[in-house]
C-alpha cells in the first residue's frame, strides 16, 4: 500500500492534478440538479475548511468561531447587493474585506491567549456575531429570518442560476485556494507559522514577530471565510443568522481535524465526512447527528492525526515507527 | 562603554528579590561566565535580558541603547508626551518610543542578542535545516503576495535562508543532519542545534543557557572549542554553566552569583580563590544551619 502510494506520489504531479481536475469538470454532468447542489456545498465546505486550515492547521491556533466570518462574507454580499443594487461578483472583494477586518478586530485583543483560553474566546465571538446578526442590528441584517431576495450572479450577460454554474465558480475558487494554501504553507511566512505552533516562546526568541504571524493567519482565513459566505449568497439568495451558528463552526473544525490537521486533500476528506455524507444520509434523519459524535470518538482513538494527515504528520509518525538511523534513534531527553 | 551593560538590575517576585541589583558589563568580543548555585538568579537575569521579562528595578543597555527597564505604570503613560505620540510614524518619536515601551523578545533579536534555553526548546516536529531556518526570518520581508506569487525577490530570498541556514549547522557539525527532525536527533545534537539557530540570526551577541547540561565528557569538551570558534568569528559569548571545567577553561572572566546578589567578579584564577565563592558553592557553616 504505501509503495503504491510513493509511486503514486513520484508521478508528475501534474498528471494526477489534470486528472482530478478533469474529474471535478466532469462530475456533475451526468448529475441531476439536487446532487450538483451536494457538489456544490461540497466545493464550498472544502474552501471553507482550507481557509480554517490556515488559523488551526498552519498557525496551531484554536477557531471555535469561523463561521460567524462565513456568516459575515454572506451578509456584506447580500446587503451591498440588496441596498446598494452592487452586482454579486463585485460584491466578492468587498466581503473578504469586511470579513478580514471583522477578523482583525475581533482576533486582536485576544492573541496572547493560548489553547483552551482561546477557543472559548473565538467561540464566544462567534456567537456575539451571531446574535449581532438575530437582533437586526441598526434594522439592516433582517433580524432572525435573515435577507432574502438576492441578486444572482451575472457573468458576462449570462444569468448564474443553475447549480452547476455555482460548482464551476466554487471549483474556480477552491483551485486559486488550493494553489495560493499550499504555497503559503511552504513560504517564509508559512514557516514562521509552524514555529509559533511547535514553540511560541522559542519562536520570539528567533525574532518572529508572534502576534503579526498569528494576526495574519486569523486575517487570512476570515477573508477567505467571507469570500465563501458571498458565494453562498449568490447560490442560495437567502441567507440567515444560521449560517453563523455555534453547531457550523464545529462542522468546519471538524473538516480539519478529521481530515488531517494541515493538511489540503485532508480538508476535502473532512469534507465530505461531515458535509456530503451527512447531506446524502438524509433519509437517516435525526441519526445524522449521531455520526459527528461516532466519528469524533472513533477518530481519536483510531487515527488521532486525521483521515489524510500532511506530510508533516506522516513524517512525524513514520519517524516514530522506524528510526533511519540507529544512532539517531536515541530522542531521550534529560533536563 | 561595553557592549551589554547592566545597571542594578532588580527582579522581584512577589516577596522572592531572584535579581538583587547586579551590575555588570560585558565587553565586545569576549566569553563572560555567569555563574551561580541554582536558583542565584542566572537565567532570570537572561529572560530580562531577552525581554521575557521586565525588571522591577534597574537597565540594560545594549550598544549604548536601552533595551530592559521597569514596566512603566499606567500613570507614567498617561502623564508622558511619549506615549501619546507613539501612533506618528517619525523616526525621530519612534526612536524615543523604542526606549520608552518594554521590547518585545522578538525585537531584542532583531538588535542582535540570540539566545538558546536551558531546557531545549527546539522546533521539535520540524526538521534540522528548518529550525535553523527561523534564524534569518528576522532579516527577510517576503509576506503574503511573495509567497503566492513567488517573484524572482522571493525566491532570492528563499535561497538566501536556505544558505544562511546550512552555513549555521556546518559551523556546528550538523550538516549532515539536516533533514531528521530535530527530536530525533541524539541529545548533544540538539544542544548543538539550538545554538545553530540562535547563530542563524547573525547576533552580535550570544546568550547561551547552560550549554553542556547534560553532556558527556567528550561533547563538552567538543562545544568549549565550539563556543571559542564562535567568539573568534567576532560574536560576543554570555554564558550560564554550571560545568566548571567548561566555565574554567574558555571564559576570560565569570560573575558569580548567590541569592541574586553579585559575590565576586574576576578572572577564572581570581574566581576559584576567593572565599566567598568557595563558601557560596561549599556552603561553609555559619553555626546557623543545622
Amino acid at each position: 500500500m504505501r509503495n503504491l502510494l510513493s509511486r503514486f506520489r513520484s508521478t508528475n504531479p501534474l498528471y494526477w492534478q489534470g486528472a482530478l481536475l478533469v474529474l471535478a469538470i466532469l462530475a456533475p454532468l451526468p448529475l441531476g440538479d439536487y446532487y450538483r447542489s451536494v457538489l456544490w456545498r461540497t466545493g464550498l465546505y472544502a474552501m471553507l475548511g482550507l481557509s480554517l486550515n490556515i488559523i488551526v492547521g498552519y498557525a496551531g491556533l484554536f477557531q471555535l468561531g469561523h463561521a460567524a466570518f462565513y456568516g459575515v462574507g454572506a451578509y456584506t454580499a447580500g446587503m451591498l447587493n440588496i441596498y446598494f443594487n452592487i452586482p454579486l461578483l463585485l460584491t466578492l472583494p468587498l466581503s473578504v474585506v469586511v470579513a478580514a477586518l471583522l477578523g482583525y478586530l475581533l482576533t486582536r485583543p485576544i492573541l496572547h491567549l493560548r489553547g483552551d483560553y482561546l477557543c472559548i474566546v473565538t467561540i464566544a465571538f462567534g456567537e456575539v456575531v451571531r446574535l449581532v446578526l438575530v437582533n437586526n442590528i441598526f434594522g439592516i441584517t433582517g433580524g432572525a429570518n435573515g435577507l432574502s431576495g438576492i441578486d444572482r450572479p451575472v457573468l458576462f450577460g449570462l444569468t448564474l442560476r443553475e447549480p452547476i454554474y455555482h460548482y464551476y465558480i466554487v471549483v474556480i475558487f477552491l483551485i486559486v485556494t488550493i494553489f495560493a494554501t499550499q504555497r503559503l504553507q511552504e513560504s517564509r511566512l508559512g514557516r514562521a507559522w509552524k514555529y509559533v505552533r511547535e514553540d511560541e516562546v522559542a519562536a520570539e526568541a528567533m525574532g518572529i514577530d508572534t502576534t503579526r504571524v498569528k494576526l495574519l493567519a486569523f486575517v487570512l482565513g476570515s477573508g477567505w471565510a467571507g469570500l465563501a459566505g458571498a458565494l453562498y449568497a449568490g447560490k442560495i439568495t437567502v441567507i440567515s443568522p444560521d449560517q453563523a451558528k455555534f453547531m457550523e463552526s464545529v462542522i468546519l473544525f471538524c473538516i480539519v481535524v478529521l481530515g488531517g490537521t494541515g493538511s489540503i486533500p485532508g480538508a476535502f476528506v473532512g469534507t465530505l465526512g461531515m458535509v456530503t455524507l451527512p447531506e446524502l444520509s438524509r433519509p437517516l434523519k435525526a441519526w445524522r447527528d449521531g455520526w459527528l459524535g461516532l466519528a469524533m470518538v472513533t477518530m481519536m482513538i483510531a487515527r488521532p492525526e486525521g483521515l489524510w494527515p500532511s506530510r508533516h504528520f506522516r513524517r512525524e509518525i513514520r519517524s516514530e515507527q522506524e528510526a533511519p538511523d540507529p544512532s539517531l534513534a536515541v530522542t531521550g531527553r534529560s533536563g | 562603554m561595553g557592549l551589554l551593560e547592566s545597571r542594578n538590575l532588580t527582579k522581584e517576585f512577589g516577596g522572592l528579590t531572584a535579581v538583587d541589583r547586579v551590575t555588570f558589563d560585558l565587553r565586545q568580543g569576549e566569553i563572560l561566565g555567569l555563574i551561580g548555585p541554582n536558583g542565584a538568579g542566572k537565567t532570570t537575569i537572561f529572560n530580562m535580558i531577552t525581554g521575557i521579562y521586565a525588571p522591577t528595578d534597574g537597565e540594560v543597555f545594549f550598544r549604548e541603547q536601552r533595551i530592559a527597564h521597569p514596566e512603566l505604570t499606567w500613570g507614567q503613560r498617561l502623564t508622558s508626551p511619549t506615549w501619546w505620540m507613539s501612533w506618528i510614524p517619525a523616526p525621530a518619536v519612534q526612536k524615543r518610543w523604542n526606549e520608552f515601551r518594554k521590547l518585545r523578545p522578538h525585537e531584542i533579536t532583531e538588535r542582535g542578542i540570540a539566545r538558546t534555553f536551558q531546557t531545549i526548546r527546539l522546533f521539535d516536529n520540524l526538521t534540522v535545516l528548518e529550525n535553523a531556518m527561523s534564524g534569518p526570518h528576522h532579516r527577510t520581508t517576503a509576506g503574503v503576495a511573495g509567497a503566492v506569487f513567488r517573484p524572482p525577490s522571493q525566491q532570492q530570498e528563499e535561497h538566501y535562508i536556505v544558505e544562511e541556514a546550512r552555513e549555521n549547522l556546518a559551523f556546528m557539525g550538523l550538516e549532515e543532519y539536516k533533514d531528521e527532525l530535530a527530536k530525533n536527533l541524539p541529545y548533544g545534537h540538539q544542544r548543538r542545534l539550538e545554538i545553530a539557530r540562535a547563530l542563524a540570526t547573525d547576533p552580535t551577541l550570544t546568550i547561551l543557557d547552560e550549554p553542556a547540561a547534560g553532556l558527556n565528557e567528550q561533547e563538552s569538551i567538543e562545544l568549549m572549542a565550539l563556543i571559542e570558534d564562535i567568539r573568534d568569528s567576532g560574536i560576543t559569548v554570555l554564558l550560564i554553566e554550571h560545568d566548571m571545567k567548561v566555565v574554567m577553561g574558555i571564559c576570560e572572566r565569570i560573575i558569580v552569583l548567590d541569592y541574586g546578589k553579585k559575590i565576586a567578579e574576576g578572572t577564572p584564577a581570581e574566581i576559584q580563590s576567593n572565599p566567598r565563592v568557595i563558601e557560596a558553592y561549599l556552603g561553609e557553616e555559619e553555626g546557623e544551619e543545622v
